[in-house]
């Protein structure tokens, strides 16, 4: 996702818990943290963005076919609440924020 | 191309347990298509041989256990057993499903269902060889675990591994624990509805299966081999089914507890400790943690069954099957365990007891919590128990196995041992108001499954969770708390489900594009079977395990969660929100993507209609004017 906004010192971390961060190349246990450069305007869905274009299997699994629309397979938490209960895809973040991502649940 | 030999074995077994006549009846080739196998046909017997006076307890209750057309085919996970009766903890229709051998030995000794019907007057099991099928007296088995029966009779018999299924009850279901299972081949448990109280009110102590010699044919043999192939690369490889192929359920109770849905201490909290080490329970650190084998099912690839030695603590040494999610939630989280060496042994013995994990979860988080309170005293329990004090927990599966002192109110359920109790107590037990037992998860995070397990027609959920939502023109993902996108989820992918557990396969290998399980089933029948078929055939199931749930007086105005099961959460990710604000609006666009009348619960006629069940409308319209 491409953007004009000025790049500012602020950061927002990037989590990915357990089998999630097979997608950045973890091993599956433990969690991988980036600490993501924020533009001005920045929202969920282009910090999101900046980081799986960065990682091919993320963004097979985190976007519905390449589209802004998240596809079936991860689960997003922003400060410890779901998405869609205090943010969305399209809220902006502020620094310091952390946005968590984990593998959807499987069954029984 | 079309055969009736391809796929099928093509009888269905009788039992009469009343007269201990034994019969042999044809699967019919028309009903095959129409009903696929596994829920479905035990719907369509359910629905023809059990009136509504017949209560689960009834002799002329039935109890069918079903596989389908995929099942002892080169295909992963198709050992597969659906169970499907009028069970004790809804005195509804039953739909659940196990796997491990079941489903491939008895297609090879030549059938595709048992049917029981009567009752033993004495304790029995059946056991079902290439050569015929006998009942043999199960006295020297009474008493023993599910477990020790099977070793037993692999004693006896000779026989055991992918040899010999064995499906049983322990002492719960013995003792018509009202939420007994059964249990089978170490670990696999058909576990809802009380399902185990129904095959111990028969008097059948285990279904006992050798591996029969007799030959499936298949319509297109390279191309089933093909599709297997593909359906193994989708497993291994899908972002949504890579964790399921390496590690099974076990990356549940990680993901569950960071979206708010681990069920801890029974609701009270959505926030786990801490103390706990987070590393220990994600997938990894659950496997690495026991000495472990593969335990896979008929045909299977999976790195997901396992038995395990428990590496640590008062149990160290012992051998026990690997949880499943629902284990580590039911024998753990939910009672406020939190030592994995100590959970899973837990969870053996209520596999060895055969009792439903979950309902068990909610049943002891409910007496801890009560006992906390002060709602139920240590003299009325018998002895102190606080949250995760598993040797506790022990004691209480013994207490509600053999009905003993306070079991004996325990082993009706939470939602009959919390009404009677009544008070403050009733209001801080999880079920729905028509019996059904939720999964293990805290549902009020996950409202696409309370929906679910509150309109379901089984015994739990009848749908969730989604699976390739787009192949049914739904959208990949959706907000979980949105109500209208949730509950036109839930109702749009009905079907797919019953679909699955007709096919005598894994709920977990046939999460693959449901256009690749169409094409192995037509490589297998040879049948042109796309998409619209298959969700019509599980749509046309759903239906009719409703409408016999309706003719049971089973309807609409118990669809909704008990107090606690509907609360809201004080704490964890989705703090404050409430489900229940928006609980009418959800069943209104529920009921109408299903196509079912909101006043009455009825499938409509058009939609009867739609699914070639024409010849029930009179009956599903005309309850209670005696017509049926």
């Amino acid at each position: 996702m491409k953007s004009n906004s000025p790049v500012t010192e602020d950061r927002v971390k990037v989590e990915l818990v357990a089998w999630a961060n097979t997608f950045v190349g973890g091993d599956g246990s433990s969690r991988k943290v980036f600490d993501e450069c924020i533009e001005e305007d920045a929202t969920v869905l282009s910090v999101l963005k900046g980081l799986s274009t960065r990682y091919k299997a993320l963004d097979d699994a985190l976007w519905d076919r390449g589209s802004n629309e998240l596809g079936e397979h991860i689960e997003i938490v922003v400060n410890d609440a779901l998405l869609g209960i205090e943010h969305n895809l399209n809220s902006k973040v502020k620094n310091g924020d952390l946005i968590m991502l984990m593998g959807q649940y499987l069954g029984g | 191309m079309s055969n009736s030999s391809f796929s099928y074995a093509g009888n269905i077994l009788r039992v009469d347990l009343s007269s201990d006549l034994i019969s042999k009846e044809e699967f019919k080739e028309e009903d095959r298509r129409k009903w696929i196998g596994g829920a479905g046909l035990g719907a369509k017997i359910l629905w023809e041989e059990v009136p509504s006076h017949v209560n689960w307890d009834d002799p002329e209750n039935r109890l069918i256990f079903a596989t389908g057309p995929l099942a002892g085919l080169p295909v992963w996970g198709t050992g597969g057993l659906t169970v499907v009766t009028r069970g004790a903890m809804t005195n509804g229709s039953t739909n659940t499903q196990a796997n491990g051998f079941f489903g491939a030995n008895i297609k090879y000794c030549g059938y595709d269902a048992v049917i029981f019907q009567g009752q033993s007057k004495d304790w029995v099991y059946l056991h079902i060889h290439e050569d015929g099928v006998d009942i043999k007296s199960a006295e020297d088995l009474l008493g023993k675990d599910t477990w020790e029966t099977q070793e037993t009779l692999e004693k006896k018999l000779n026989l055991n591994g992918h040899n010999l299924s064995v499906y049983s009850i322990g002492p719960a279901g013995e003792n018509l624990v009202r939420f007994a299972a059964i249990q089978g081949d170490y670990g696999h448990v058909a576990s809802k509805n009380g399902c185990g109280a129904v095959m111990g009110k028969k008097k059948i102590k285990a279904v006992v299966i050798e591996r029969g010699k007799k030959g499936i044919k298949v319509a297109f043999p390279q191309a089933l081999f093909a599709c297997s192939d593909e359906m193994a690369h989708s497993l291994q490889n899908d972002p949504s089914t890579k964790s399921l192929y390496e590690y099974g359920t076990l990356g549940g109770v990680r993901n569950m507890v960071g979206m708010g849905a681990l069920p801890i201490k029974n609701y009270t909290t959505n926030v786990w400790p801490d103390a706990v080490d987070t590393d220990i329970w994600e997938a990894k650190g659950l496997r690495e943690g026991f000495d472990h084998r593969g335990h896979q099912c008929n045909s299977c690839g999976m790195k997901h069954c396992h038995m395990q030695i428990i590496s640590s603590g008062p149990y160290k040494g012992q051998v026990v099957d690997e949880p499943e999610y629902e284990g580590w939630s039911g024998a753990g989280w939910a009672i406020g365990a939190t030592d994995p060496q100590e959970v899973t042994w837990l969870n053996t013995q209520l596999d060895r007891a055969c009792v439903d994990v979950n309902e068990f979860g909610w049943l002891c988080g409910w007496v801890m919590e009560c006992q906390e309170k002060g709602f139920i005293s240590e003299e009325e329990l018998g002895f102190r128990i606080e949250w995760g004090d598993v040797s506790g927990a022990a004691r209480l599966l013994e207490m509600i196995s053999k009905r003993e002192g306070f079991g004996e109110l325990l082993a009706e359920g939470v939602k009959r041992a919390s009404e009677k109790i009544g008070g403050e107590a009733a209001d801080c037990a999880i079920y729905t108001m028509a019996g059904n037992s939720p999964r293990g998860h805290d549902h009020r995070s996950r409202w696409e499954e309370l929906l679910d397990t509150c309109t379901g027609s089984g015994g739990t959920m009848d749908t969730a969770p989604p699976v390739f939502p787009t192949e049914h023109g739904l959208p990949a993902s959706i907000r979980p708390q949105d109500p209208k996108a949730v509950s036109k989820q839930v109702g749009g992918l009905r079907g797919r489900r019953h679909f699955e557990d007709s096919l005598g396969a894994c709920v977990f290998t046939t999460r693959v594009p449901l256009e690749m399980l169409c094409r192995s089933l037509e490589s297998a029948t040879g049948w042109d079977i796309r998409i619209d078929e298959a969700m019509l055939a599980g749509r046309r199931t759903a239906a009719l395990m409703r409408a016999f749930n309706l003719r049971c007086g089973i309807g609409p105005e118990l669809e909704k969660p008990s107090k606690r099961y509907g609360s809201t959460p004080i704490d964890g990710p989705i703090s404050g929100v409430s489900i229940m604000d928006n609980w009418d609006e959800m069943l209104d666009i529920w009921y109408e993507t299903v196509g079912y009348d909101r006043k009455t619960g009825r499938p409509t006629p058009d939609t009867l209609k739609s699914l070639e069940l024409e010849e029930i409308v009179e009956a599903v319209w005309n309850f209670g004017k005696d017509k049926v």
